[in-house]
């Protein structure tokens, strides 16, 4: 298992790397690039243009670019002087004792909008979406499976059949037209819930900061209440439509199981129906679940984009969106590498959480 | 998941002392999109303490229904059984148990084997796990007794290493070591009555056999009743002592196994051992029984094998044949042959029987080859 | 020697009886078959479905609607009147006047069934009859495109097997690893500006989708290629791509169907929500996504009339495909019962 398991990690390095050059490749040889968001501005001039490019190392050719950002080579170091005449952020950033930088010297690179260091920017919006999404992960992978089994479990009761209504209809439904539903209902008419945000401004500083987590370490309960309430709207916004989709493959999985043989012979062997269900049937019913849930973890990621927007829940969804909104690439670049790379993981996790509660399964 | 919805108390009383197994008119009908389904039709035997009672008939005669049926295996809403049909188990009436009950002797009074062995074991537990879950249960012993009691298990059906086996899961072992498993989980809380249905058509020839030497010998051992569910009249004539053969739903013949299967009363039964090849035969044709099973939303009117038998009349087409008593024993048959009405056409049949066990039937004789062993000569 | 024996004289060996009236033939108890084709077939378990035909009557309606539902319409598409459009919130389902600050009703009448709009002044009802357009039509010809690439390319790696395969399933694997939100997120931002990019955002979502079909279709031929009666056909002498065509494609076919719906509606709502996103259809065609997203800043003030019609329309489409989909597997699922 353990070779097996390095083994997979080894093969996802060449994945990432090939994804990291596809994607870099769409971005930067698509119509515009960078210098598009000048191109409404009048007041910049042709040479002006040129001379940002040129600062950016945007004008050299794709693969040198590609290199530098992975910290392969040498970063230009003329262009430095001509950025600062022209006042335009600093995008190759300064080396450290002379050396070069780039991913693989743990450097992201800078915004090109805001001039921020691309880790300290994602690495802000980490933990907000660490909390919407965790907390998505676990009420939807505990709801799926509650309402699949017992909708198996009653077969054609109303429980069930009003399951199946619900997961028909949540399946159908867009996610972001539920939280604009949600946010009429709850937040415009009823007023019970605030529509925005991750924690109310009139209370406590901005999440993240400095000055929140002092305030965070003076008033704990209330700080982690208000964040409770900002988070419910949006975690419903969330899963429902993964709950809709899962619940039903739960059903199908655990109805399944209990049509097997096996099931019929714990039967026999006189052991009660609960036994029967929850101990036999449900062990066998949660292999493909497990694997499904394993594989959609993705999917939370891009949900989270259209919520965290909705929201305004200061996220990496959030962030990718403007960034996509201002083409700002290294920002994007930063994004999409941290995803690939989770997503390979969890790929590697759910294969291995499949051979960990399948006995038949050996690598 | 559905209970089944106990009966109306029984109508009948207990039977003899010795009599395990004593069934009553048992039906089973099946509610399909497509109407009802008498699988089983009206089936009555009895089984005493140490018998062996073998169960013939091909897929669909209704003799894996009757097993689940006693069990109470089958989900009610598609299955329904008849209200007047009884069992009788260890002088209890078993059908109309409430569940909890009957949960309690399953797998501990009756046990039940299955014809597949690697679908019929949970492949995520350990066959020790599979096998002290049920000791447990039913025992009402710790774990590590309930453990040990599986490791015996497991010696009793000649596995050996039980020890490192006890741990291993179904997948890692072969198939005859699977159906050895099975057997051991039924026996392990030593039940009275074993059912075994189709316990070796999954696997091969030489495994059938030693399978079959090890339920003689458990049977032997523990004096429990078998109760041995087959399409193979070969394994019904080395096992059992009583036999009764089932076609679609009803049972066409009982009796020993040495008059059913050497002196055949009834035309199924009859066409049955016709179709056997032999060496006597070489060089003529196979003889089957024509026709086919009729469907059970079709059936004739009256006897049920009728459009199939060579040697029916216009009474088989109107009246259907009882269960008439064929012989001194007390052996019956389910044919017009055997009713005072049809007695007369009896001798002209049994020798149209004895001459086809000969040659087979429906002989295009021109074409046989010289070296033919002419019994009559 | 050859055995005197004489075959029966006919049914029933013992004639006997002078009086015996012939037997009804055997085929009195034989089942008789009638063999359907397998559209017929097909059609005849697609009907058995209730749920299926609702789907498709719904589908009917949506479609109906779209075709010639604008032709029908009183309103105007593009009439602006001189109200402030900043402030100006839109009146609800059949209302004539509307109190803005105490969001009451204060005159009923036969207009705008489903509202109007907030802003720029449009018929709700109109403009979701005319999302209806393009959001059907992008939806069924995506699934179109996308579902005929990822058949080919799963036929062929999954028949020829070897080489071929292993080429083309890494090809996939890397394509699917993307992540597919992002890039096409990034790719139809590039088309955002261009006049009439209905056709890029089809061709989009066409490219994108094609890899789950292939992989689906891979291995259904890797398992249903192994089936003896593919064995039997090449033993005949068959033709691969007749073997391809006929044999196995027809067998495959249940799954197929099901990804197929499933990809429509998944299109459908991925459509809406790169239009509500801004980058996705361009603004002067409404989509259903377009509608939502213009919808977002006025539910602020109350107006839920704007938002919820679409979604209804979305969520019902959605459903109907999903339906319709449900049926035609049991349909083509040779297994199945008619």
């Amino acid at each position: 298992m353990t070779k097996y398991l390095l083994r997979r990690l080894i093969q996802a390095i060449p994945v990432v790397i090939g994804i990291s050059i596809i994607t870099y490749a769409i971005m930067l040889s698509a119509p515009g690039g960078p210098v598009e968001r000048f191109a409404n501005n009048p007041k910049i001039t042709n040479d002006q243009k040129e001379a940002f490019k040129k600062s950016w190392g945007l004008d050299q050719p794709i693969p040198i670019q590609y290199c530098r950002w992975v910290g392969l080579c040498d970063p230009d170091p003329g262009g430095l002087a001509l950025l600062r005449s022209n006042n335009l952020p600093n995008f190759l950033p300064t080396s450290l004792g002379g050396g070069s930088n780039g991913i693989l010297h743990g450097d992201l690179g800078f915004s090109l909008d805001s001039g921020e260091s691309v880790s300290a920017r994602i690495g802000h919006a980490a933990l907000p979406t660490l909390i919407l999404a965790g907390t998505a992960l676990l009420l939807w992978i505990g709801f799926a499976i509650v309402l699949g089994v017992l909708a198996a479990v009653k077969r054609y009761s109303f429980f069930d059949q009003a399951a199946t209504v619900f997961s028909y209809i949540g399946f159908a439904m867009p996610t972001f037209w539920l939280g604009i539903m949600l946010i009429l209902i709850f937040g415009v008419s009823l007023k019970w819930l605030p529509i925005s945000g991750m924690n109310n401004a009139r209370l406590s500083p901005a999440f993240g900061t400095d000055q929140y987590w002092v305030y965070f370490g003076q008033n704990p309960i209330p700080a982690i209440l208000d964040v409770v309430q900002h988070l419910i709207m949006p975690v419903i916004t969330l899963v429902v439509v993964n709950i809709a989709g899962d619940s039903r493959f739960v059903r199908a999985s655990m109805l399944e199981a209990l049509g097997q043989d096996y099931v019929r012979t714990a039967r026999a062997k006189g052991l009660p129906g609960r036994t029967v269900t929850f101990r036999h049937a449900l062990r066998n019913a949660l292999l493909p679940v497990v694997t499904n849930i394993g594989l959609e973890i993705p999917f939370l990621f891009s949900g989270a984009l259209v919520t965290e927007s909705i929201f305004s829940w200061p996220g990496i969804g959030r962030l990718t969106i403007e960034s996509i909104r201002a083409f700002d690439y290294t920002i994007l670049m930063g994004v999409f590498l941290i995803t690939a790379l989770l997503v390979v993981l969890a790929n590697i996790l759910a294969d291995v959480l499949y051979a960990v509660v399948d006995p038949r399964i050996k690598y | 998941m559905t209970e089944v919805i106990s009966a109306d108390a029984p109508r009948g009383a207990p039977p003899d002392r010795d009599i395990l197994l004593d069934v009553r008119n048992l039906k089973t009908h099946f509610k399909v999109l497509d109407g009802l389904v008498p699988a089983v039709d009206g089936v009555s035997f009895q089984l005493r303490r140490g018998q062996t009672l073998g169960i013939v008939g091909e897929s669909g005669s209704g003799k894996s229904v009757t097993a689940m049926t006693i069990m109470r295996l089958l989900d009610i809403p598609p299955a329904q059984i008849d209200p007047t049909s009884e069992v009788w188990f260890d002088g209890r009436e078993i059908l109309s148990l409430p569940m909890d009950q009957m949960r309690r002797l399953r797998g501990n009074e009756m046990a039940m084997i299955f014809q597949e062995p690697l679908t019929s074991l949970n492949p995520v537990f350990t066959v020790g796990d599979q096998i002290a879950e049920q000791v447990a249960l039913h025992k009402k012993v710790g774990k590590k007794a309930a453990w040990d009691r599986a490791i015996e298990s497991l010696t009793l059906v000649g596995i050996p290493n039980p020890e490192r086996r006890v741990k291993q899961y179904p997948h890692e072992m072969s198939g005859g070591m699977r159906q050895r498993v099975m057997i051991a989980m039924a026996l392990s809380c030593e039940p009275k009555l074993l059912i075994a249905d189709e316990p070796t058509t999954a696997l091969d020839v030489t495994i059938q056999a030693q399978i079959l030497e090890l339920l003689k010998s458990i049977q032997d051992r523990t004096d429990s009743a078998l109760m041995l569910i087959t399409h193979d009249l070969g394994v019904v004539a080395e096992m059992v002592d009583n036999v009764i053969v089932m076609y679609t739903g009803e049972i066409v013949e009982q009796g020993t196994v040495e008059e059913v299967l050497v002196e055949p009363r009834a035309p199924y039964t009859m066409g049955l051992l016709e179709s056997i090849p032999s060496v006597e035969k070489r060089g003529g044709r196979l003889s089957a029984i024509k026709g086919v099973v009729p469907s059970p939303f079709n059936l004739p009117p009256a006897c049920r094998f009728e459009p199939r038998c060579p040697y029916h009349w216009d009474r088989c087409r109107t009246v259907p044949p009882e269960l008439y008593v064929a012989g001194p024993s007390g052996r019956r048959a389910r044919c017009h042959l055997h009713s005072p009405e049809g007695a007369g056409r009896w001798p002209a049949a049994l020798e149209a029987h004895r001459r086809a066990l000969d040659v087979g039937r429906d002989l295009a004789v021109q074409d046989a080859p010289q070296e033919t062993h002419d019994r009559h000569a | 020697m050859t055995l005197p024996i004489q075959p029966p004289a006919g049914p029933g060996a013992l004639q006997d009886d002078v009086n015996a009236t012939p037997p009804p033939a055997s085929a009195d108890y034989e089942v008789s078959l009638q063999s359907l084709s397998q559209m017929e077939l097909a059609w005849r378990k697609f009907k058995a479905h209730r749920l299926a035909l609702i789907g498709l009557g719904i589908m009917a309606v949506l479609i109906l609607a779209a075709i010639i539902g604008p032709l029908f319409l009183p309103y105007a598409f593009d009439n602006i009147p001189a109200v402030d459009q900043n402030v100006y919130g839109g009146r609800p389902p059949f209302c004539a006047a509307y109190d803005n600050a105490k969001h009451v009703c204060t005159a009923f009448g036969l207009v705008h069934p489903f509202g109007e709009t907030g802003g720029l002044q449009r018929d709700v009802l109109t403009l979701v009859v005319n999302g209806a357009r393009v959001s059907l039509f992008l939806g069924f010809t995506s699934m179109a495109i996308g579902v005929i690439i990822g058949t080919i390319v799963g036929a062929i790696a999954g028949y020829l097997g070897g080489f071929i395969d292993n080429l083309l399933m890494r090809i996939v694997d890397v394509l699917l690893s993307l992540p597919l939100l992002f890039v096409i997120l990034i790719v139809a931002r590039f088309f955002q500006n261009s006049k009439d990019n209905v056709w890029a955002i089809i061709l989009i979502f066409g490219f994108f989708g094609w890899m789950g079909v292939s992989r689906l279709v891979r291995s259904l031929f890797l398992s249903i290629r192994e089936r003896e009666f593919v064995e039997a056909a090449r033993a005949v002498g068959v033709r691969d791509r007749r073997i391809i065509f006929r044999h196995i494609l027809p067998n495959a076919l249940s799954p197929i169907v099901v990804a197929a719906s499933l990809i429509i509606g998944g299109n459908i709502i991925g459509e809406a929500f790169i239009s509500f996103l801004g980058f996705g259809v361009n603004p002067t065609v409404p989509t259903w996504g377009n509608v939502l997203s213009n919808a977002l800043t006025f539910i602020l003030v109350g107006n839920w009339w704007w938002p919820l019609f679409p979604g209804v329309a979305i969520i019902l489409t959605v459903l109907a495909v999903n339906f319709v989909g449900d049926g035609l597997r049991d349909a083509f699922d040779p297994r199945s019962r008619a």
